[in-house]
């Protein structure tokens, strides 16, 4: 097992995220034993969460290929964000627990942008995994130049989009729309907990659209990107906790979840016209560009986020 | 000057010329790819004669066009001096990255491509046996063996076997060496006997759509068809029976494997689709099958 660049990157991004949220802690008046409890847990809870979601993905991949012991053995394998994600939700937890603080939601806004960041410096630093590649460009084409497209270092001929760089810039402006509702230096006085909700609304919306764009080492079942579902389960949980909190009239729930299931739809069917047609009334083919497409799950996945995030803002009335 | 002298002047001005007269092929040759080569060498393109035919003189490869059945179909004969020069290029080392096809030959200086089997995307359930130059990349051996698809070996001498319903055990007793081998099929013609039964594990074998096969029909011989599908315009597609019918016109073949078709189908000459049939979408694949010049200049 050596150490690689990559990993060195990820070690960094890992520092530069706890040193964010335990400074953010701090400002808020969290104590100081239940943001180390929470630290002590967050690395090996993400780490080992982190790596049991990507290996009960593609299950019937690694197993056959690894054993059944490959979801302890997290130098093998991958991992997925999610399952990061989900592991530091669950340290944020266990330590408010412990030390019976019940500050969870503010501990959640403090560990939201530290997880933006770095979800940055993981995105940034992919290239050096061969990771982070979206569909092939043309090179001398007019898009093949950094920061849209990137030479693979392997293949210095073969130009493709650079995905890791717009999902580190979309992780970059959520962390900053983050910090700016709940107040870098002084809290802005928000109600604990929607800060981290407008983190995970802002995440999830950009992975179906960028999570699309991908065609490196995606975690998939058959043609399904798993991302995508899990973004899209995670706004559809937010939209319902919002409408069990009676932020939204029934009228105005009907609206939102049928708004939402019409666009996930329109997600699903525009991720076949990728590369199929569509067959009109009168039997002729009408073929999407690349650029329509993705222009209109983009604006799908907006259309979700926003939905969402509408019905989260909203105080429970 | 003796006389004995002036004859050995003249022998070693005799002998000189064996060195002084030029010869266009005095390097050429036709030289192995070693099995773990990521590319062949550069393609010299003076030996595309048309837009439908190479010639070197280790590599033919000739594309002609076709209808049956409301569907238009390509057909490529391909004949390659050495094995080696039958390969697989994958998108990634360990293949689970996708690329076009356009761009694996590309990268791999083939001549000519076709799409292999987009092994990733298989049902778990399937037993799998995965060899790509030579390395077993995948083997799982499936829970179900009704549904254990048809496993095509390539081996160290270009030749194809089919294994139906291959399982791991099938694979590792076999005597050779596999160099590449595909789990996608049907076998459509074994051993020279085409397949009448089709069973559905995966391949829709009743629905209309653009299929593509692999065929041996001699040794070192190849041919490789494809035909389009109803995602063309004024294309009905074929059936797997249709797709044999079409097969059994072409010629004698002693075995033929039907790959991953739909929008996964490629055929790449001169490194660019050419099953294109009036479409426009190009799907991102695993890995492909190619033929790789070996003439040395």
């Amino acid at each position: 097992m050596g150490i690689t660049s990559f990993a060195i990157a990820v070690c960094a991004g890992a520092g530069l995220a706890l040193a964010l949220f335990c400074w953010l802690a701090r400002r808020r008046g969290i104590p100081g034993k239940t943001v180390e409890i929470a630290c002590l847990m967050m690395i090996p809870l993400g780490v080992f969460c982190g790596h049991l979601l990507y290996c009960a993905a593609l299950w019937f991949e690694v197993i056959p290929e690894y054993g059944a012991g490959i979801f302890l053995m997290p130098w093998k394998g991958g991992y997925m964000f999610y399952g990061v994600f989900g592991g530091c939700a669950l340290a944020l937890w266990l330590a408010d627990r412990i030390t019976e603080k019940k500050r969870l939601p503010a501990l959640a806004d403090c560990a939201a942008p530290a997880l933006l960041l770095l979800v940055i410096v993981v995105r940034l630093a992919e290239p050096l995994d061969g990771q982070g590649k979206g569909f092939d460009i043309e090179p001398g084409s007019a898009a093949a130049f950094f920061p849209i497209a990137f030479a693979d270092p392997e293949w210095p001929d073969e130009w493709n989009l650079a995905v890791f760089f717009f999902e580190a810039l979309w992780a970059a402006i959520s962390c900053g729309a983050v910090l700016k509702k709940m107040g870098l230096v002084k809290p802005t006085g928000v109600r604990s907990g929607i800060s981290a909700r407008l983190a995970a609304v802002m995440y999830a919306s950009g992975q179906i659209l960028l999570e699309s764009l991908r065609r490196d080492r995606v975690v998939r079942w058959r043609f399904t990107r798993v991302s995508q579902i899990i973004s899209a389960v995670v706004l559809l949980l937010l939209l319902v906790e919002a409408i069990r909190k009676g932020k939204l009239t029934r009228k105005q729930a009907v609206w939102s979840l049928t708004g939402f299931v019409l666009m996930a739809g329109a997600v699903v069917a525009l991720e076949f016209a990728v590369d199929k047609p569509l067959r009109l009334p009168n039997g002729e083919l009408f073929y999407f560009s690349y650029e329509l497409t993705y222009l209109l799950i983009g604006l799908c996945a907006a259309g979700m986020g926003v939905l969402t995030w509408m019905a989260v803002r909203r105080k429970q009335s | 000057m003796s006389r004995v002298l002036r004859i050995t002047a003249i022998i070693l001005m005799l002998c000189s010329l064996l060195l002084l007269v030029p010869s266009e092929n005095a390097t050429a040759e036709i030289v192995p790819i070693p099995v773990d080569a990521a590319s062949a060498e550069p393609v010299n393109e003076a030996y595309y004669l048309s837009e439908t035919l190479y010639e070197d003189p280790s590599l033919r490869v000739e594309i002609e066009s076709g209808e049956m059945f409301e569907s238009s179909y390509m057909v490529a004969r391909i004949k390659i001096a050495d094995p080696s020069q039958l390969r697989s290029c994958m998108a990634s080392r360990d293949g689970k990255a996708t690329a076009t096809g356009a761009r694996l030959a590309q990268r791999a200086n083939a001549v000519f491509a076709i799409n292999g089997d987009f092994f990733k995307t298989n049902q778990p359930s399937v037993g799998k046996y995965i060899v790509r130059q030579g390395k077993l990349l995948q083997h799982n051996a499936g829970n179900r063996t009704d549904r254990n698809l048809d496993i095509l070996i390539i081996d160290d001498r270009g030749d194809f076997h089919i294994l139906p319903y291959g399982t791991n055990e099938d694979a590792e007793a076999f005597e050779g060496t596999i160099i590449n081998s595909y789990c996608f099929g049907p076998g459509l013609i074994i051993d020279g006997v085409a397949a009448t039964e089709f069973n559905d594990r995966g391949y829709g074998p009743e629905a209309n759509a653009q299929r593509i096969a692999i065929c041996q029909t001699g040794e070192l011989e190849y041919m490789c068809v494809v035909c389009s599908g109803p995602d063309h315009p004024n294309s009905k597609g074929m059936t797997i029976q249709e797709f044999v019918t079409l097969l059994t016109t072409l010629g004698d073949i002693q075995n033929a494997y039907n790959l991953d078709g739909g929008t996964s189908a490629y055929m790449i000459f001169k490194e660019e689709k050419i099953n294109n049939f009036g479409s426009t979408k190009k799907r991102e694949i695993n890995d492909i099958i190619c033929f790789c010049s070996a003439w040395a200049e």
